[in-house]
């Protein structure tokens, strides 16, 4: 992400090891790219939301030089949004210092859960997590069994999850897959593992029963989407 | 949980902060200027943070200090940003120093950095559209991929 005086400088860069999928192009190329939506619109109200469609105009500016975005390693995966509800109105009722701990005991259940139940855990949401998980199941399992321990701490918990193909960005994941997940989370009711239609279907035969919860609109998502209560 | 227009304002707000200051706002600030309580503040920040796409905007390592928010850094680096020839901004990168033009409509935003080869400066001046001046002209810019890379230890923010 380094500007260089000309191609030559770039290549004496001690730094410098060029592999395939570098970018190198003239600072003059560089300002037309970065004229592209998701630059020159970012403080549209509405930003956010638009982000994954200026993307693709991203996408195209790259391509009009001749470069593509690297295709990003993609895989199937469950992901996993944990939230503490109403977390703000909790930690103004109970004090800064008693907040704290019950964070932090939740934040030792969850991980004490993934790791019972073969998650890993992407990263904190706020007061939440998305983890990711290779079994459907065993998410389920993961999700029901935090939301029954936390509620110990007098906290309420609530869990979305999806699968679907993810991108690895780092040790990050990302995807439209982790926006369906995160809205799917969003939607949940306290003390509710909601899921959707497609890993209700990839559960079948597992004993796990389910309560339909509506068809759903995902802001974003194209479609309309099936969820799915977790009954215990 | 914070909801998805609340992120969206903070995203914008501190953008819109930057654009006045040349930094970002504290979480405490926030608060204020989003007339909301501080941990809602410092949670819609970390929202703000996990919805901004091109994984453009992140906190220093274990803080909730706003390091980098696109085409900002709130740490001083070497792309030196000045609007009708005030310095007060910092680039995140080479390539966002480009785009910082497009939240100064109308305005003279110059690019000032180093090569890091030689050490001898490089200038871009630009008002929207138009690229004034690039000099030298046969500057290059280097974004290494895949963009995974382009945080830790590849160089890409030396």
């Amino acid at each position: 992400m380094n500007l260089f005086r000309s191609e030559e400088h770039l290549e004496r860069w001690l730094l410098y090891s060029q592999t395939a999928g570098d970018y190198v192009m003239t600072v003059a190329e560089w300002a037309t790219v970065f004229s592209a939506s998701i630059f020159r619109r970012r403080l549209e109200p509405d930003y956010l939301a638009r982000s994954p469609t200026y993307l693709e105009d991203y996408r195209r500016a790259l391509k009009t030089m001749g470069k593509t975005l690297p295709a990003p390693d993609r895989f199937l995966s469950v992901v996993m949004f944990t939230d503490i509800v109403g977390s703000t109105k909790q930690a103004a009722t109970v004090g800064d210092a008693e907040w704290r701990s019950r964070l932090e005991r939740h934040n030792d259940i969850v991980r004490t859960q993934l790791e019972h139940f073969g998650g890993r855990e992407v990263k904190q949401t706020g007061d939440g997590f998305l983890s990711a998980f290779d079994s459907p199941a065993k998410t389920i399992a993961c999700a029901v069994a935090t939301l029954r321990e936390v509620s110990d701490l007098d906290l309420q918990v609530r869990a979305g999850i999806h699968l679907g193909e993810c991108e690895a960005l780092g040790d990050d994941l990302g995807g439209i897959a982790v926006h369906i997940g995160a809205r799917i989370g969003a939607l949940a009711a306290p003390n509710e593992v909601l899921v959707s239609g497609t890993v209700k279907d990839a559960v079948t035969g597992s004993g796990i029963d389910f309560t339909h919860r509506g068809t759903h609109e995902l802001k974003g998502v194209p479609g309309a989407w099936e969820l799915y209560a977790v009954t215990e | 949980m914070i909801g998805e227009s609340m992120a969206q304002r903070a995203f914008t707000t501190i953008l819109e902060h930057f654009v006045a200051t040349g930094r970002a706002p504290h979480y405490t600030e926030l608060s204020d200027l989003l007339g909301i309580g501080v941990q809602e503040a410092r949670e819609a920040q970390r929202a703000a943070v996990d919805a901004s796409p091109i994984a453009g905007c992140w906190m220093s390592h274990d803080t909730d200090h706003i390091e980098s928010w696109a085409p900002f850094s709130n740490i001083p680096t070497h792309y030196l940003i000045s609007v009708d020839g005030i310095q007060r901004w910092y680039g995140q990168c080479g390539m966002e120093a480009l785009a910082v033009r497009w939240l100064f409509p109308g305005q003279e935003v110059v690019v000032e950095t180093r090569c890091l080869d030689c050490g001898d400066t490089i200038r871009v001046r630009t008002r929207d559209d138009e690229i004034l001046e690039i000099d030298p002209e046969s500057a290059v810019g280097y974004m290494p991929s895949p963009f995974a890379r382009s945080r830790a230890g590849s160089g890409a923010f030396n």
